[in-house]
């Protein structure tokens, strides 16, 4: 109530508060691309893409698309500071008798990359959850 | 030699690479690189071409540049060590690529100019490095150096090679790399350097 008051009366000194949030070290990456439903998005988009590839798709038969994409955005957003904790099966567990290459591995990224970048998310963006999310290829790859 | 404009020198390269251990991009804690040894067999094919002079004649038949300059060898293999690491999201969200690599190498300018010099044909360690900025999914730009084993003295004093380039890949077979490279000393030409461009390409 008190921001909108301010909003109608000094909008410059709303402005200038609201510059000083975007650069606020407090803001985690998850509030800064948009949270939930940014994510929801993402992995949407993605998921779409992966099961139907004819390389990876076959990996994902019998697995709704709905848990994947829940785990996947729960999972995210607990690695880019948002609040969530992921509660899913372990990653080495539930990867560990697929025989996924690394190559099978890297077409996904790929995908998940092409649609951050679809969503609108920026170049910048898009590296700092990837560093969050490459650890996550020595839980899933077999080597 | 006073035609040294004119003159080319050209050699054969041979190389193959293999990755020892670590992930580059995949393993993101802080100081583990990818490590990976390689081998590169250089044969310089100018080593004995005769210089003739602007009047035709050939003062030093079967004495090419480098074997004037007392290079030893017309071939030699460099063994190489080389550690590689991509930052992601640094610095503030780009990603950064850095290299460093110890080459144990006996060449003369590369090799342009032969392997050895007379009394000491013994490979040492020289040192490269580069240092490069991601700043979109296509486009990257950074520097290099060099390090060479500078034998031979005289006219052909080598200098650290450094450079500075941008590299242009809007798909995965198809790269341009323009860049502005400082050669330092040449036999005959102080403080060589250039433009250099190219385009590849890989179906």
């Amino acid at each position: 109530m008190i921001k909108h008051c301010i909003r109608l009366t000094v909008p410059a000194i709303l402005s200038i508060l609201i510059s000083a949030c975007a650069t606020s070290p407090e803001q985690s990456l998850y509030d800064e691309i948009g949270g939930h439903k940014t994510l929801n998005t993402i992995y949407g988009v993605a998921i779409t893409r992966i099961y139907t590839d004819p390389v990876i798709g076959h990996y994902f038969k019998g697995v709704p698309k709905k848990h994947l994409r829940d785990q996947l955005v729960l999972q995210t957003c607990e690695l880019i500071g948002g609040p969530c904790e992921y509660d899913g099966k372990p990653m080495v567990e539930s990867h560990k008798d697929l025989n996924i290459k690394e190559r099978e591995f890297y077409i996904l990224v790929e995908y998940v990359q092409g649609a951050m970048r679809d969503v609108g998310l920026t170049y910048q963006q898009e590296n700092r959850i990837l560093k969050k999310l490459a650890p996550i290829k020595y839980e899933t790859v077999y080597l | 030699m006073t035609n040294a404009n004119s003159t080319t020198i050209e050699q054969d390269i041979v190389g193959a690479k293999v990755k020892l251990v670590g992930d580059g991009v995949f393993t993101q804690n802080p100081w583990a690189p990818q490590v990976a040894i390689g081998a590169q067999y250089k044969k310089n094919r100018d080593f004995d071409s005769s210089l003739s002079l602007p009047d035709g004649t050939v003062p030093l038949p079967e004495i090419g540049v480098p074997l004037l300059l007392g290079a030893n060898d017309d071939s030699g293999t460099d063994i190489y060590l080389s550690a590689t690491k991509l930052w992601l999201g640094t610095p503030s969200g780009y990603n950064l690529l850095t290299n460093l690599t110890a080459r144990y190498t006996k060449a003369n300018m590369f090799g342009l100019l032969g392997f050895g010099v007379e009394g000491n044909d013994n490979a040492k360690v020289e040192w490269e490095g580069s240092v490069a900025v991601l700043i979109s999914p296509t486009t990257a730009m950074g520097t290099e150096f060099r390090t060479q084993t500078n034998r031979l003295g005289g006219l052909a004093e080598e200098d650290t090679v450094i450079d500075a380039f941008i590299a242009y890949f809007p798909n995965k077979s198809i790269s341009i790399t323009a860049a502005y490279v400082d050669l330092g000393n040449l036999p005959l030409q102080a403080s060589s350097s250039g433009f250099y461009l190219s385009v590849n390409g890989n179906f």
